[in-house]
Parts: structure tokens; sequence; C-alpha cells
């Protein structure tokens, strides 16, 4: 009996198929924004065609943090300090100006205990692209406010934030980062585009990514 | 001890959620309702927003914010700023390929700082 030969599978202009551009399992929570996240930015460098091995990625600690083990796992990784991957993404930019650095960071890791290294990151103008995956709580540490929360948040808890946000995309833009964007991680079309124009982009780049959680989100009208 | 209790942290179930979707077009807003019943107002910038003028970025979010709204889309860029890189005329090479005799200057070099401090 004849069989049919399978079909290639669809590859992109280096030859890659999207499984190279594959991570490990997540283990986030079903359905968190984050997840989502990573699956754009496997679409969005496979799309363009880089080469796996020349992406270095980045980043601090927190759920967004552990993100960059669930793509991309023929790249380089460094999960670093809380708050210090800008120093670590400088370092290996100044080390090898030819790779292409991808810093993932939370909102509580950037804004927060990071914010220094992120102000000083962000006048530099290094070739990196800098996602915030931001939820507006510490998810890993049970959802406390972070600095991104908007006044008048409320916890499940009955916890108020009384504390006006950082909005980190003014931030950036103020301090000479010279690509600044913000999209949602359910939005996959604008995302995708942003992520695509990003890797293109020869500076430092600032996506703020306002990112699911399954625990209740900080919002006033959560209220 | 008692009187000074509090409750850091809540041990709580995470039930499984399907993941958030939205499409919406340029100069539109969309709400959308988040697991735990919250909202986000989105707003997405207009086609024809120019991403160039860094004050009228700065103006758009500050009104966003006042609005209650969350902007998305690219706000500002600069494709003529020099990196950092550029500024500290690093080479191409990776640092690590250099062979010794550019990343060592020799005894002759060692020589002429010494002789220029003393």
């Amino acid at each position: 009996m004849a069989t049919t030969p399978a079909a290639e599978p669809k590859t992109n202009h280096i030859g890659l198929t999207v499984i190279d551009y594959k991570g490990g399992k997540t283990t986030l929570c079903a359905g968190c924004g984050h997840n989502a996240i990573s699956e754009r930015i496997i679409e969005a460098m496979y799309e363009m065609g880089v080469q796996p091995e020349r992406v270095a990625k980045l980043s601090g600690i927190g759920c967004s943090s552990k993100s960059p083990a669930y793509f991309m796992n023929r790249s380089h990784s460094f999960n670093s300090v809380h708050g210090r991957m800008p120093s670590v993404a400088t370092g290996a930019m100044l080390a090898n100006r030819n790779l292409l650095a991808l810093g993932v960071s939370g909102d509580g890791d950037t804004a927060s205990i990071g914010i220094g290294q992120f102000v000083h990151l962000m006048r530099r103008n290094l070739p990196l692209i800098y996602i915030i995956e931001d939820n507006g709580v510490y998810g890993l540490t049970k959802g406390q406010f972070s600095a991104t929360a908007d006044l008048g948040s409320k916890l499940k808890s009955g916890v108020i934030n009384d504390l006006p946000p950082i909005d980190t995309c003014g931030l950036a833009i103020e301090l000479g980062a010279t690509f600044v964007g913000r999209s949602f991680s359910g939005d996959k079309r604008q995302l995708s585009t942003m992520l695509k124009a990003a890797i293109a982009h020869h500076g430092t780049v600032m996506l703020d990514v306002v990112s699911t959680i399954m625990r209740a989100r900080p919002n006033p009208t959560n209220m | 001890m008692k009187d000074h209790e509090e409750t850091l942290q809540e041990m709580s179930f995470v039930p499984h959620f399907e993941e958030i979707d939205v499409e919406y077009d340029p100069g539109t807003t969309v709400s959308v309702t988040m697991h735990d019943g919250s909202h986000l107002q989105l707003r997405k910038l207009e086609e024809d927003y120019d991403p160039t003028n860094r004050i009228a970025a700065m103006t758009r979010l500050s009104e966003a914010h006042d609005k209650g709204e969350v902007l998305t889309g690219i706000f500002y860029v600069n494709t003529k700023a020099p990196s950092v890189l550029d500024m500290l005329n690093m080479v191409d090479e990776p640092l690590a390929t250099l062979p010794e005799s550019l990343t060592r200057p020799g005894r002759e070099a060692l020589e002429a700082a010494m002789e220029e401090l003393r």
C-alpha cells in the first residue's frame, strides 16, 4: 500500500523551523500572560530569521525572569540577580557586540529593586531589547503591589495601594531610550509586530507589556 | 505577640484559566476583562501617529494616564542616536577572540606610560 510522504516542515529564510526557537515546558500558571509573551518572542524571532545562537537571553528574578527558559533553548541564557540584569547585559554586549541581547524583566525587578540599573541602561542606548512583563504585582511572593500598580488598586486581602505608579515608558523616553512602546500580552498581532520592529532596531528598545496574572491584577476598577 | 500578628501571605488555589486574547483597531479602545473580573481600558495609537516626536509621546502618555487608559503602540523611535558601543569604539570581533598582540600593550607601552608619569 502506498504511503503519502510527510509534508516538509515550514522553514524561515535561514532554513529553521519554529521548533528550533522553542524552549522548555512552562511552569507558570495556565493562562498567564507571560506565556503568551514567550510565544510572541518565538514567533518574531522565527519570522525575522534570527539565528538562535546569536541571541543572549538575560533576566533578573521573578515570574517574568523565569520565562526565558520557555523559549529559544538554543540561545545563550543568563538568569542574573534581582534587578541587576542591565549590568550583565552591558557586560555581554561590550564583550561581543554581534550578539542580539534580549532582556526579560518584570515590574518589580525593573521599577523597584532594579530602578537604578534601569535608569542608567536607558540613557546609554545599549543595543538591547528590554521587555517588562508587567502585571503590577510580585507574583512569586503571592501578589504584593509593585511600583507600577495603579493608585487606588485593591488586593483581594483589602489592602489599597496609595502610591502613584511609575510609568516605565515615560521614564524610558525621558532618559533617552531610542525605541519605546507598550502592548498587552493578549494582543497577538500588535505585540508580534512590535517585537519584529524591536529586533530590527539598533539601540535600546524598551517594551512594557501589560500582562495578565491568575491572582488579582491590581486595577482601580477592581475596587 | 498576637496583637502584632499580620497576614503576610495568603495560601490559595490558583485555578486554570484560558489565555485572554484581544484584537482591536488602531485609534480605538477596548475594555478587557481580566481573570479576576477587573477591567483594563486599552487604547491603541492611530496609524498616522508620528513616533519621532519625543514631546508628543510624553504628552500622549500623560493624557492616557489621566483618562485611566492604557495607551498601546510604539510611542517613540529615534534611529539616529549613537549606541554606547559606538561611543566606546568597540571592535566588531568578540573580545575573547582578539589576539594577545592587540589586548596586551607590551613592555614598551608600559615604559612609555611610566615615563610620562615621572
